[in-house]
């Protein structure tokens, strides 16, 4: 066998033991370490729409000082008329002018109510559409800026009332958020948390709704009824789907809905006119009785998802 | 009559309900096998650990976590369900999760385990769940020695070629000064001694002693890998084998080149072709975990190491993307999707997180070469699977337990964005973390695995960049 020579190994030299300079400077603490928190639980949902405790509304206040308003003066001209000197009554005088100043009053509350409530929904509504631009900026691929998705988001939060199921929704996002989430992520989570639940939240609201203004008009003997039935009902959902957005409709927007409302009611009566037109034709059995009312029912709840969907639609 | 009408329809309900359950578990069934590549220490088993924690604290106990994991809403899961995988040992969460409560880290894997994570998620669509009230979304897990992976790319080598190699690589960078032993052990070592089974054993000892010694010093790129695991099958005193210099690698007649070609022959068809086929079966989906604090704990020159042995592990791998009907007709998948995961992302201040990410972006370079021609989306996350650190006074700082439970401040200096800024004389000493009692809430408070299984989740074809 030839002698082999370890010609690898032959250049072995020692190498210096590698040494560095640490950048990380550490010191002890005269403190204990913090606990971590476990994180927040998610309960089950048991969001209910909130009932509201009978009290004496200032709306129903007003409502009575007008009508005392109008007794009253109604009183003061049966007193002119019984006396020919009115300043001879000065404390009945002085009565109807606190009444008037009491009327005057509760009006000018509700106005500025209204005129704020208007202010809020639409300050939301604007918010609501700053959401709608950041999501489609965040799906063309566009990294949004942290704070302003926040200050959006946030902005948009403060406007839900405090006990409607989109205030529970973001009540429920804020404990999911972390400081090194991206303005997308917080986006995202916002859509999922808040805007994809309240959505359907209220159209489970509404499907209730839909089937309970079928029942009505099913069972409704008359059309005055029915039609009295109805409005109930669409007062009803209008309450409830707000409830769940957090949000009254507007002045304005309670005209549009009170203008979709007025369509459905139209639109009850022609297929009122009609079932009953076809059943006199075909027959005046109970069968036929049950037919015409199943059909009243069906276009009855249509017409309230109907007036769901708009209110839905002013809400979004 | 009405009675039995009644049962009539409540029977027809049930059998309508048992067959839509049944066509469902048939019918909707996401499998998602992921490829979790990790070197040795690089977290696999933490991350393993943390994941089925955390799924399970947010499934069953109603814990806020995991909240970017948009594509499986708590609301929306039936249950969680952990079953083996088939030709594997079950994973051992119960062990892991023992040990932290003694405040030790998980031990280090030493075999493959297996297991698979059932998720029945509820139909939302209201159409959809009477007909498949469920889907079933399958992750299927491996967890492995990183030691082995490290071995695959001796199969496309011949053993002349892994013998040169290696000694060229031991004798340059941060290994030559852990390879000296060695390397004076082969130099006093007569070669004209035939080899017989005590002299074989005396320089495999020695050899596994130099990679002992250097994966404890950092060193990435060790082969075999194998040799360190002294619950490994493959009995290395019997047939092992280490590099010899090239004056007798170059003879292929010369008595210890045939012995040693023998037993790597053998070492390649017996032990790590196996191993490639039932444990790195190719999966459509790969996440790739990198430790950058290995790299980063010692020096620049071992982050560099890193990025090679990164390089080369890619090569073990087929990557690209695969139709419909190829998936269909049972083809071998490729890997169509990556996710680059640098771990305990948290043993660095938040403020140097962007630093560690273009680290990491620079780190998968050479891996990502192997595939920058196909189709493969790929994306680089951050990840802690454990939140063992608090902040600190400043935004540089963060605060820690020692293995001697006292509490300590470290202030960091600048992580660098690229290696070539990283100073040849520096190093960012990992820290001696300790085990916190509260591990459960710490393991709940880990950042970045919602956003990496969301992205392995979801269906995008291809993004690139930044998490």
């Amino acid at each position: 066998m030839a002698k082999t020579n370890n010609s690898d190994t032959n250049t072995v030299e020692s190498v210096p033991k590698p040494a560095y300079r640490a950048k990380i400077v550490q010191q002890p603490l005269d403190i204990a370490p913090p606990e971590q928190a476990l994180p927040e639980r998610i309960e089950p949902e048991r969001w209910q729409p909130p009932v509201k405790k009978s009290r004496l509304s200032v709306g129903f206040a007003t409502l009575g000082l007008a009508l005392t308003t109008v007794i009253g003066f109604m009183l003061f001209d049966a007193v002119t008329t019984l006396t020919s000197n009115a300043a001879q009554y000065p404390i009945i005088t002085s009565f109807l002018g606190i009444m008037l100043t009491g009327v005057v009053g509760g009006l000018g509350y509700l106005s500025a109510r209204e005129y704020l409530g208007y202010r809020r929904v639409n300050s939301a509504l604007l918010d609501s559409s700053d959401i709608q631009l950041l999501e489609q900026q965040s799906k063309a691929g566009e990294s949004l800026d942290v704070a302003q998705v926040a200050h959006v988001i946030d902005r948009h939060g403060t406007h839900f009332s405090a006990d409607s199921y989109a205030a529970f929704c973001y009540q429920r996002y804020l404990l999911h958020i972390h400081v090194d989430m991206t303005g997308n992520e917080r986006l995202a989570l916002y859509h999922d948390n808040v805007t994809q639940k309240v959505q359907k939240k209220a159209r489970e609201v509404l499907n209730q709704e839909a089937v309970t203004a079928g029942s009505m008009a099913f069972i409704s003997p008359n059309n005055l009824l029915q039609t009295a039935a109805i409005l109930w009902v669409s007062f009803r959902t209008i309450r409830k789907v707000a409830q769940v957005y957090g949000l009254k409709p507007s002045a304005s927007g309670n005209w549009k809905l009170m203008g979709v409302l007025a369509q459905n009611i139209a639109a009850q009566g022609i297929v009122d006119l009609a079932t009953d037109e076809i059943m006199s034709q075909v027959s005046g059995s109970l069968s036929a009785k049950f037919v015409e009312n199943a059909a009243e029912a069906v276009a009855a709840g249509a017409l309230n998802v109907r007036l769901g969907k708009a209110l839905m639609k002013l809400l979004k | 009559m009405q009675n039995r009408w009644s049962a009539l329809v409540d029977k027809a309900a049930q059998v309508a309900t048992t067959s839509s359950n049944k066509l469902a578990d048939i019918v909707t069934k996401q499998t998602h096998r992921f490829t979790l590549t990790g070197l040795s220490r690089s977290g696999k088993s933490m991350l393993f650990t943390s994941i089925l924690t955390m799924l399970k604290s947010r499934n069953d106990e109603g814990y806020v976590c995991l909240p970017l994991l948009r594509t499986l809403p708590p609301e929306d899961i039936i249950f969680t369900r952990i079953e083996p995988l088939e030709g594997f040992k079950p994973f051992p969460l119960t062990l892991s999760l023992e040990a932290l409560a003694n405040q030790e880290w998980p031990a280090p894997t030493d075999e493959a385990y297996g297991f698979k994570l059932i998720i029945r998620v509820q139909e939302t669509h209201s159409v959809k769940r009477k007909l498949l009230p469920h889907t079933d979304v399958i992750f299927e897990f491996v967890d492995y020695p990183g030691e082995w992976l490290t071995d695959l790319p001796m199969l496309s080598k011949s053993y002349a070629q892994w013998s040169d190699t290696a000694w060229a690589q031991l004798s340059s960078g941060p290994q030559q000064y852990y390879a000296e032993e060695w390397k004076a052990f082969v130099n006093r070592f007569d070669f004209e001694v035939p080899p017989t089974r005590e002299r074989i054993g005396e320089l495999v000892e020695c050899y596994t002693r130099y990679l002992k010694v250097a994966k404890s010093n950092g060193i990435s790129m060790l082969q075999p890998g194998s040799f360190l695991l002294d619950t490994s099958e493959f009995d290395r005193f019997e047939h092992g084998f280490a590099p010899l210099p090239s004056s007798i690698t170059s003879d292929i007649s010369h008595p210890w080149f045939e012995v040693f070609n023998a037993h790597y022959q053998k070492f390649g068809k017996d032990w790590l072709s196996p191993i490639k086929e039932d444990v790195f079966k190719e999966t459509e989906k790969q996440i790739i975990l990198v430790d950058l604090f290995e790299g980063l704990n010692h020096s620049r020159q071992h982050l560099y190491q890193l990025k090679e042995t990164l390089s080369h592990l890619a090569d073990a791998f087929v990557y690209g993307k695969q139709s419909w009907f190829a998936k269909r007709l049972g083809k071998s998948p490729k890997i169509g999707k990556v996710a680059f995961v640098a771990t305990k992302s948290d043993l660095l201040p938040a403020g140097e997180h962007d630093n560690l990410l273009a680290l990491l972006e620079q780190i998968t370079e050479g891996a990502r070469a192997k595939f920058a021609d196909k189709p493969i989306a790929f994306e680089h996350f951050l990840v802690s699977a454990i939140k063992v650190t608090d902040e600190g006074s400043t935004s540089q700082a963060l605060r820690y337990q020692d293995k001697d439970l006292g509490y300590v401040e470290a202030t960091f200096e600048s992580v660098p964005t690229r290696l070539k800024d990283m100073e040849s004389d520096a190093h960012f000493p990992v820290l001696n973390v300790a085990v916190p009692k509260d591990f459960k809430a710490r393991i709940l408070a880990g950042r970045g695995l919602d956003r990496l299984f969301q992205y392995l989740l979801t269906n995008e074809e291809q993004s690139d960049g930044k998490n």
